[in-house]
């Protein structure tokens, strides 16, 4: 603190640029020109967090949550029979999954080590004014590769085919070892700890999206932070499972899902033999209207992922 | 695709005047203007990694890696170098020259420390960041920041130190030299040694 004061005492008088100097330059013309640039760019976000949900709930606006409110209000304000004597199909086979998760065999990143994710994405565009997303609309395939340094400190990625490193801000949720390994390994714990963190739209859907980036964004996470999450899924009320269901390219998988904001089908998929974790889907199940005037059409595939590899390399740029 | 739920814009509003002037105190204000720019580009297409409690050491972070790269191509590209405010050879001229006598001083002082310990400074002490922030701007932990502040700290008292009583032995020289020639030595001895000779040598 006393270093604090002192520092600034001594440096003011030398600061090229004392506060003031440039207020209001966010909206001078140049300020202006910028911002218009920055936001007509695409919307490319070769950022390690994909929070697909997120951004249908972002884009769903006050409308969107309220109609959240409402489904967590429902669900929530069911009679709950506490301890069931037999566990629901739900927690069947979230357990199944998270039993087969412990089982893995796990190696940790060492000091200076890269955690590598490569997903395969297929999203579709964002519906502007007038313009509809329906069953059938084309999806956009990207193939996302990301580095992130078990420390959190850096991350690197592809951006024009050139392998670019650069700091990583964080993410929510956090997508580097040193965080995620520390994470509860109780399913209570995780739950108290997905609570916590600020999630858009918030409620049971927000939590259920924000474990299910976890998985999707880590390809390294721990057998004992994977399991938890799993099981601490199995306690949000309102996760459905299916056993028999399919993926984006036809395959048998488990789904795990939950509705979010009565209109968005969120799910994470399983491996159906390994219950590995494989990717997201988000569908379409109720013709809903953005804020902006476009719509997605009951049956729309939002977007899809599915993992292509994950593991520990020794810099960024390396395969597993 | 527009800012759909105006998080961005308010970013924008919060965080942009900072993040320039951010980029200003430490590269020419043209370049400036293109490296908080570039800062909020990088924000846009990462909107959702960015911490809601704490953007702005965030978006520091960015502005500095930001800010690096821009200095190593430039370095590779050209001998522009001398444009970055204190990191070149020496400070630009007119920094010192348009300063305060003080802001000379410091600014003296500061060329002699380390690029670490005057960053270190530059965050606290002009960008008004706190330990915990700094420590998100710079990438390391609060602990790490708060011992380099200490230390840097510590440098920079004792670069100051040194400045004065070099500045204290120049002007009693000159005083000496006038004099024995100038009768009128007296007057100008009672001032402060101008800022010029504390440029002399900054790598002591």
């Amino acid at each position: 603190m006393n270093d604090l004061h002192e520092v600034r005492r001594v440096m003011a008088p030398a600061d090229p640029c004392p506060p003031g100097a440039f207020d209001g330059a966010a909206h001078d013309p140049a300020g202006r020109a910028a911002y218009e640039r920055i936001t007509a760019s695409a919307a490319r976000r070769p950022g390690p967090s994909r929070r697909t949900t997120f951004r249908l709930v972002a884009a769903g606006g006050v409308a969107g949550a309220l109609i959240a409110g409402a489904v967590v209000a429902t669900s929530d304000g069911k009679p709950h029979h506490p301890a069931p004597a037999a566990p629901t199909e739900t927690q069947q086979v979230l357990n199944v999954a998270a039993t087969f998760a412990l089982k893995q065999p796990f190696t940790a990143p060492r000091p200076g080590q890269w955690v590598y994710t490569e997903t395969r994405y297929w999203r579709s565009h964002m519906p502007g004014k007038g313009t509809v997303v329906k069953p059938g609309s084309p999806l956009r395939k990207t193939v996302d590769r990301i580095w992130v340094r078990e420390d959190g400190s850096r991350m690197a990625s592809y951006e024009h085919g050139r392998l670019v490193t650069s700091s990583t801000g964080g993410a929510i949720p956090p997508t580097d070892y040193a965080t995620v390994s520390k994470l509860p390994t109780d399913p209570d714990g995780m739950l108290a700890w997905a609570r916590r963190q600020p999630a858009p739209g918030g409620g049971n859907g927000g939590v259920f999206s924000l474990l299910g980036s976890l998985l999707l964004n880590n390809g390294a996470l721990p057998p004992a932070q994977t399991a938890a999450a799993y099981r601490a899924m199995a306690k949000i009320p309102g996760v459905n499972v299916d056993r028999a269901s399919k993926d984006g390219a036809g395959r048998k998988a488990v789904s795990v899902s939950f509705l979010i904001e009565g209109w968005a089908k969120e799910e994470i998929l399983l491996d159906p033999s390994t219950y590995a974790y494989k990717g997201h889907r988000t569908t379409v199940v109720e013709d809903h209207a953005m804020p902006d005037g476009g719509r997605f059409l009951k049956g729309a595939v939002e977007s899809y992922s599915v993992r292509l590899a994950a593991g520990v390399v020794d810099r960024p740029g390396q395969r597993p | 695709m527009p800012d759909p739920d105006g998080g961005f814009t308010r970013l924008w509003d919060a965080h942009y005047d900072d993040v320039l002037r951010y980029a200003a105190r430490r590269i020419d204000h043209d370049t400036a203007r293109d490296i908080a720019a570039e800062t909020f580009l990088v924000a846009w297409r990462r909107r959702g990694d960015i911490p809601p409690d704490r953007p702005f050491p965030w978006l520091l972070n960015v502005a500095r890696n930001v800010l690096a790269n821009e200095m190593r191509s430039r370095r590779r590209r050209t001998r522009l170098w001398d444009r970055l405010r204190g990191d070149g050879p020496r400070a630009p001229a007119a920094d010192v020259a348009s300063g305060l006598a003080e802001g000379g001083r410091i600014a003296a002082a500061l060329d002699r420390l380390s690029a670490r310990d005057r960053e270190v400074l530059r965050l606290v002490g002009w960008d008004g960041l706190d330990a915990r922030d700094a420590a998100i701007a710079t990438g390391c932990s609060v602990k790490t920041f708060s011992v380099r502040l200490h230390r840097a700290r510590r440098r920079l008292t004792a670069a100051l130190a040194e400045i004065d009583a070099r500045a204290e032995t120049d002007a009693r020289a000159e005083t000496d030299a006038r004099a024995e020639t100038d009768a009128r030595a007296e007057t100008d001895a009672g001032r402060p040694a101008p800022a010029a000779p504390l440029q002399r040598s900054p790598q002591a």
